[in-house]
């Protein structure tokens, strides 16, 4: 898994997940209005080809807004980042130029109110440094096309005036955004400071009692045999056939214990802790080469959380969940599965939040929720 | 875990967030109503434009301060200054001539801009909007008393009505979107404190089992291997050594009082007594190499440390075939490895020997509860190496 950036969606996946339907939102917005001043402007356009262009590489850029947040697709990498910007700076150059020489006011251009829409919608889910990064190219872009298109504009003024009123709203939101991008960032990660800090210390409080509740199972084994055992045997202080034999005895019932245990993976722990029941002739966990082991902690974490989730749902059918653990060359692939039941579908939504954690700290994932059945595929190395 | 806020913080951050957005955007829109008003007044130099320029400047500080303190005070002083400031500001442009009015270079729009964007005290996003709302009218009241002042007709500005627009939309949907993840924040932060003391459990019983097999197994298998007649001094010592750390103490938590994180040098280290241990146990060993460098373990790591050699040392004993081993430390940078050889009979893989119970619990399991790892190269007939890495501190930094 490769190392986090410092974005509000890879440091809080399902929290980002609240953010979607803003940031479409928001997009498809900035399409409207650029349709809008489009079709207003009509007369302006000398190029219509090139307008009609423009339009769609616009929708281009908000499409892949609406793909590329998808918490099953996140993380939102600078790949999908310059694409919609690229786009709508392209988008935008085709609208400029298809009213060259025609267009007779800056106020009513699109291209920077709609680029700097796209750079504040995209706040939550990239890095500060690049998102002022790419609203520093798209305004010296937008400075420059504007500075072009002066000696057409039909009112007088300083060139350089048209161009603070070109670049101002994409260079405002562009700062809008970094801000935001910022004051969430920080306030994640002083939380995830403090949170780390008490958690250490709640360990530390339960750390005596877990040690103790293990003790107590341990104790309780080893005085059935063990302990009285070893008493006869100091107390008689000779060793026979039978006390040799005994030993080998008990020896190999302890070893076998320990084997099984040995053998028992967190996660069939967990499954068995949750409550959820396996088939007549089938496990819940398949984990034949132990690779549930090689999870970090976070991975864990993650699928606790969605078992959890899918155990609390009403619908959920006892029974149906099972997870499947094989190596595939140097990768771990992992599938689980749940059935649900009842006449009203559960909305993938009602999982959304626990599918993000699971994209963002899995090297692959990909789930297919069609009810009744929810099948989701992950991999790590 | 990569967690974000839970519920009761998520609504302040975010809050504190928008606010900080909101004020970029006003400082930038106030900057450029400065440099828009430079612009006409270095291309006009006989009109009197630097009021305008010198109007935006209280504005700003207002904003930065309102930024700074996030009080009350500040947030209404911004909007009752800003909105005379706004005023004065559209006074000195409409006072002009004519061309400069209709120049679509020339905005009025940046300063009520940045009055919308006020942001204001509090928390909640809610809040947010009723002083956008609050700050759009301000904007609206000067610009249109700055206008009848100036004997022009008011005007509909379609630029900050739709900007007023945007804001409320961008607020109400980011409200709307965190209650619908307010669901889901519990269940994760619960999984997150779960999942720790899960671990923490399975790491307190690797060490159980570790000991386990140290102890009680150690001791089933002395016992059946063990000749007729009385019970070997050095076994019943050992047996009730085992007996008093079995039932005595808390065998699983660390000696209180000590610090885990603290180091022990060489002479002290668990691996040194480790090593003589097993000597007394008739095996001969040689330690070599870079022996100082398990003073740079956690007291914790090297306790394991220790204990694992000892098991490796104690199969050398019992299952190679021979009576040497040799012990061989070396330190990198941020870890420290010890490799245990000997050259006896070695083992396969898939050999069901009861070394593998105790490769697995007393020394993987032991080891990696420490975030440790081990390695196992063994071969019949050519001997085993055993490599165990574990996270040091770098060099350097501890003391020996």
């Amino acid at each position: 898994m490769s190392s986090r950036e410092r974005t509000r969606q890879q440091l809080d996946p399902a929290g980002t997940t609240g953010v979607r339907q803003f940031t479409i939102a928001v997009a498809i917005g900035a399409w409207v209005y650029a349709v809008v001043v489009t079709l207003l402007n009509f007369r302006e356009i000398n190029d219509p080809p090139l307008a009609i262009l423009s339009v769609l590489l616009l929708s281009t850029a908000v499409a892949i807004v609406w793909i590329a947040t998808s918490p099953l697709r996140a993380p939102l990498t600078r790949r999908d980042n310059l694409l919609i910007q690229g786009s709508a700076l392209v988008a935008y150059f085709a609208g400029a130029t298809s009213t060259i020489g025609e267009n007779a006011f800056v106020r009513d251009d699109w291209g920077p109110v709609v680029l700097g829409i796209l750079l504040l919608a995209l706040g939550p889910y990239r890095p500060a440094q690049e998102i002022a990064a790419t609203g520093i190219v798209g305004a010296i872009f937008v400075g420059f096309v504007t500075l072009v298109q002066v000696r057409w504009f039909v009112t007088d003024g300083p060139p350089l005036a048209f161009v603070v009123v070109a670049v101002t709203p994409l260079i405002a939101m562009c700062l809008g955004a970094v801000a935001y991008s910022i004051g969430v960032v920080n306030a994640i990660e002083r939380w995830q400071r403090r949170a780390r800090a008490a958690n250490r210390g709640h360990l530390e409080e339960v750390r005596g009692s877990i040690a103790r509740s293990v003790q107590q199972d341990r104790v309780t084994i080893l005085g059935r045999d063990v302990l009285p055992f070893f008493g006869d045997v100091l107390a008689q202080d000779r060793l026979t056939d039978a006390d040799r034999e005994r030993a080998r005895e008990i020896s190999r019932s302890i070893r076998d214990l320990m084997v099984l245990e040995a053998n028992r993976s967190w996660l069939e722990s967990l499954v068995a802790q949750a409550g959820f029941e396996s088939g007549a002739d089938e496990p819940v966990v398949d984990d034949r080469d132990q690779l549930a082991g090689g999870m970090s902690l976070d991975q864990r974490t993650s699928i606790r959380a969605l078992l959890v989730a899918v155990r609390q749902t009403p619908e959920f059918d006892p029974g149906t969940l099972r997870v499947r653990l094989v190596r595939d060359g140097d990768l771990r692939r992992a599938v689980l599965s749940a059935g649900f039941t009842g006449p009203d579908a559960v909305p993938r939504s009602a999982f959304s939040p626990y599918f993000a954690l699971m994209r963002t700290v899995f090297d692959g994932f990909d789930v297919e929720f069609h009810h009744p059945s929810l099948r989701v595929r992950f991999w790590y190395d | 875990m990569s967690l974000g806020l839970p519920p009761h913080l998520s609504a302040r951050a975010t809050s504190s967030a928008f606010l900080r957005a909101l004020h970029a955007i006003g400082l930038t829109c106030l900057a450029a109503a400065v440099v828009a008003a430079g612009v006409f007044q270095a291309k006009m130099p006989d009109e009197i434009l630097w009021p305008a320029m010198i109007a935006v400047v209280p504005m700003g500080i207002l904003l930065w301060l309102h930024g700074r303190t996030r009080s009350l005070f500040f947030a209404l002083s911004f909007l009752f200054i800003g909105g005379a400031c706004t005023y004065w500001y559209i006074v000195t442009f409409y006072s002009q001539t004519q061309p400069i009015m209709s120049s679509d270079a020339f905005s009025i729009d940046f300063p009520k801009l940045a009055l919308m964007m006020v942001g204001g005290p509090g928390v909640g996003l809610l809040i947010r909007f009723a002083w956008c709302a609050v700050g759009f009218l301000f904007g609206e009241i000067a610009a249109g008393a700055a206008l009848v002042q100036t004997g022009n007709p008011l005007q509909f500005d379609a630029t900050t009505f739709l900007a007023f627009g945007a804001i409320s939309v961008v607020l109400l949907l980011t409200w709307a979107g965190r209650r619908r993840v307010r669901r889901a924040q519990p269940l994760l932060h619960r999984a997150v404190r779960d999942e720790h003391l899960a671990s923490e459990r399975l790491s307190i019983e690797a060490k159980a089992a570790a000991l386990m097999h140290d102890t009680v197994l150690s001791d089933l298998a002395a016992i059946a291997s063990a000749s007729d007649g009385r019970l070997n001094p050095q076994l019943r010592q050992q047996v009730e050594k085992d007996l008093e750390t079995l039932i005595g103490r808390e065998w699983l938590d660390d000696a209180p009082g000590l610090d885990p994180q603290a180091t022990q040098d060489w002479n002290d280290s668990t691996l040194n007594a480790a090593i003589s241990e097993v000597r007394v146990l008739g095996l001969e060993i040689e330690p070599t190499g870079d022996l100082g460098c398990v003073s740079r373990l956690s007291r914790e790591a090297s306790v394991a440390l220790g204990l694992a050699v000892k098991q490796c040392l104690v199969n050398v004993l019992r299952h190679s075939g021979t009576l040497r081993a040799e012990v061989v430390a070396y330190g990198a940078d941020d870890e420290v490895s010890v490799m245990v050889i000997d050259a006896g009979r070695g083992f396969s893989e898939g050999e069901a020997g009861s070394d593998r119970l105790g490769l697995r619990n007393s020394v993987r399991r032991r080891m990696e509860s420490v975030g440790g790892t081990v390695q196992v190269w063994s071969t019949p007939g050519r001997g085993t190496s055993i490599v165990i890495r574990v996270p040091a501190s770098a060099r350097g930094s501890v003391t020996s």
